[in-house]
């Protein structure tokens, strides 16, 4: 969501390419500094506040938070609770990704079977995916699978879902098409059906990520001894607000980064729509 | 000189006069509208014999369409039948090869792929494949362009590609729905020259929708025209040209001009009624 602007329309009229490439690069450019300004408002507006307007108990403070990340970075701790979190994430996100994306299409291709599975998926869809936390615990411990779980049940349902709809909105007309060549089923569904429904992928792709890590870190926060999430609830519970802070401000960036290379995939998969 | 009948001879076409390809008897196709039932076509008896080209002129909205769907087997006739080669259209005709007057290329593939398409569905070897697109592609004038996606062409090249999909794989007979509009006037030309010399000495069949009389006129062997509200078939005409035909010439040749004249009487009547040819 970094496009928040509609394109300015060219008034100009006989201005060349190269100055209007110029133009909107100088546009973006402005954009981004604007975008680092508000970044460094809001550090010095929390920075003034911190100690003198606020207790900084309660809210540390921007020094504070940078000496804890320090810290943290120094000493390893960032990089073996990051990498705990980022594998959870990981694992989580593709094995719901592939299950739903698998079971997504097999029930969309199959009227019955959709009708049939329908209600049962749309409740297990509202349940809050961190009320099966306690259960996975017992099933499975503390360790990393439980969170692996939690954030692949995200996952899966958000995909599932997505899927089934791109399956169900394929367009009858390409269908047509291809059975006047002749084609069969499965030639429909590898050549019309999948790439179809691939935009529907995407966008469930590009919402269950964020999903997969509040999963991740949620199911750290409830009950573990590393990741992320262990950071931010150990830090609380030892009143080092800046260790929150730091925590949260790791769990920002990490959802930035993820944010974009999706956005980056994506682009390269959906090439045939820019034009 | 002008004869509605079924016999009579194509010694003007493409293929000396067969057995019939298609035959509409009695077809009637309704759709529901709201909650009415509207009529898009009522007690149509046509018949297109093998080897020939027949055109489908008249206003939007009488139904020419839905007459090359159900050839398609696309959809059924609400009553009557449609006949292919004497059997009756159940499901899918996979015999014919159908340019429909949507835009319905493959998005997310190239003008290459989209060509190889329905080759890659009848399992020709990959390299031929490529051959025969690409010559396909160069048939419609398109050359340089195999690497482009439908949404960075214009509405004719996509209509363009369309026709290239189509002849790409050779099937028995053509439906043809307003395959050169959206053309500019000498491209339509030269595709339609190109369309005869393709069809020059095979025994394809044809079915062509259009709006333009003059098209019609020089590309087919029989035209069709359709009232409307319902749709109908008020009248089908012999176009008395021989074959191979030049268009440069035979666009303004008194032949063209006298049938032109005559379908349009028939279109007249049907034009004031408001509707738009």
């Amino acid at each position: 969501m970094s496009e928040l602007t509609a394109p300015v329309p060219d008034l100009g009229g006989g201005e060349s390419r190269w100055s209007e490439g110029r133009a909107r690069r100088r546009r973006r450019l402005t954009i981004w500094a604007a975008r680092l300004l508000l970044v460094l408002v809001f550090i010095a507006i929390w920075g003034i506040t911190s100690g003198r307007i606020v207790d900084d108990f309660y809210i540390s403070s921007p020094g504070d938070v940078a000496d804890q990340l320090w810290e943290w970075t120094t000493d390893g701790t960032l990089t073996s609770n990051l990498s705990v979190t980022l594998q959870e994430l990981i694992l989580g996100f593709l094995m719901g990704a592939v299950g739903g994306m698998v079971l997504g299409v097999a029930v969309g291709l199959g009227r019955f079977a959709s009708e049939v599975i329908e209600p049962f998926v749309q409740a297990a869809y509202s349940v809050p995916k961190i009320a099966l936390m306690p259960l996975f615990i017992v099933w499975f411990g503390i360790g990393m699978l439980p969170k692996v779980l939690l954030a692949a049940v995200s996952v899966f349902f958000i995909v599932f879902f997505t899927t089934f709809a791109g399956v169900r909105e394929v367009d009858a007309n390409f269908v047509n098409v291809l059975r006047v060549m002749g084609a069969k089923r499965t030639a429909i569904v590898r050549k019309v059906v999948l790439p179809s429904t691939l935009t529907w992928i995407f966008a469930g792709l590009t919402i269950s990520v964020p999903q997969a890590f509040t999963g991740a870190v949620a199911g750290e926060i409830l009950v573990s001894n590393e990741g992320i999430g262990y950071l931010v609830q150990t830090s609380a519970t030892n009143f080092n607000t800046a260790g929150v802070f730091a925590g949260l401000t790791v769990i920002v960036v990490v959802a930035a980064i993820l944010g974009g290379l999706l956005k980056v995939a994506e682009a390269r998969a959906m090439r045939w729509k820019a034009a | 000189m002008a004869s509605t009948s079924e016999q009579g001879t194509t010694a003007t076409g493409f293929a000396p006069a067969r057995q019939p390809m298609i035959e509409f008897n009695g077809v009637t196709k309704s759709f529901l509208g709201g909650n009415r039932k509207v009529d898009a076509i009522v007690d149509v008896e046509l018949t297109v014999r093998e080897g020939e080209f027949l055109a489908i002129v008249g206003p939007s909205g009488c139904g020419k369409s839905t007459l090359l769907n159900m050839t398609a087997g696309l959809m059924g006739p609400t009553r009557g039948e449609v006949r292919y080669r004497g059997h009756p259209v159940a499901g899918v005709n996979t015999r014919v090869g159908y340019v429909t007057q949507r835009d319905d290329l493959l998005p997310w593939r190239t003008v290459l792929a989209n060509v190889t398409l329905p080759l890659e569905i009848q399992e020709v070897p990959r390299r031929e494949r490529r051959q025969r697109a690409l010559d396909a592609i160069e048939l419609v004038g398109l050359t340089g362009f195999d690497a482009h996606y439908p949404a960075q062409l214009s509405g004719g090249m996509r209509k363009r590609v369309n026709l290239a999909r189509t002849l790409v794989y050779d099937p028995e007979t053509l439906l043809l729905d307003e395959p050169f509009g959206a053309l500019d006037a000498q491209l339509r030309l030269l595709l339609q020259q190109e369309l005869l010399d393709l069809l020059q000495g095979t025994q394809k069949t044809v079915i062509l929708v259009t709006h333009d009389l003059a098209e019609a006129v020089v590309l087919a062997d029989r035209v069709v025209v359709f009232g409307t509200k319902p749709g109908r078939v008020l009248a089908i005409e012999e176009v008395p040209m021989s074959r191979p035909r030049d268009l440069e010439a035979e666009r303004f040749s008194p032949t063209a001009g006298r049938v032109q004249e005559k379908l349009w009487s028939y279109l007249r009547s049907e034009v004031s009624k408001g509707a738009e040819v």
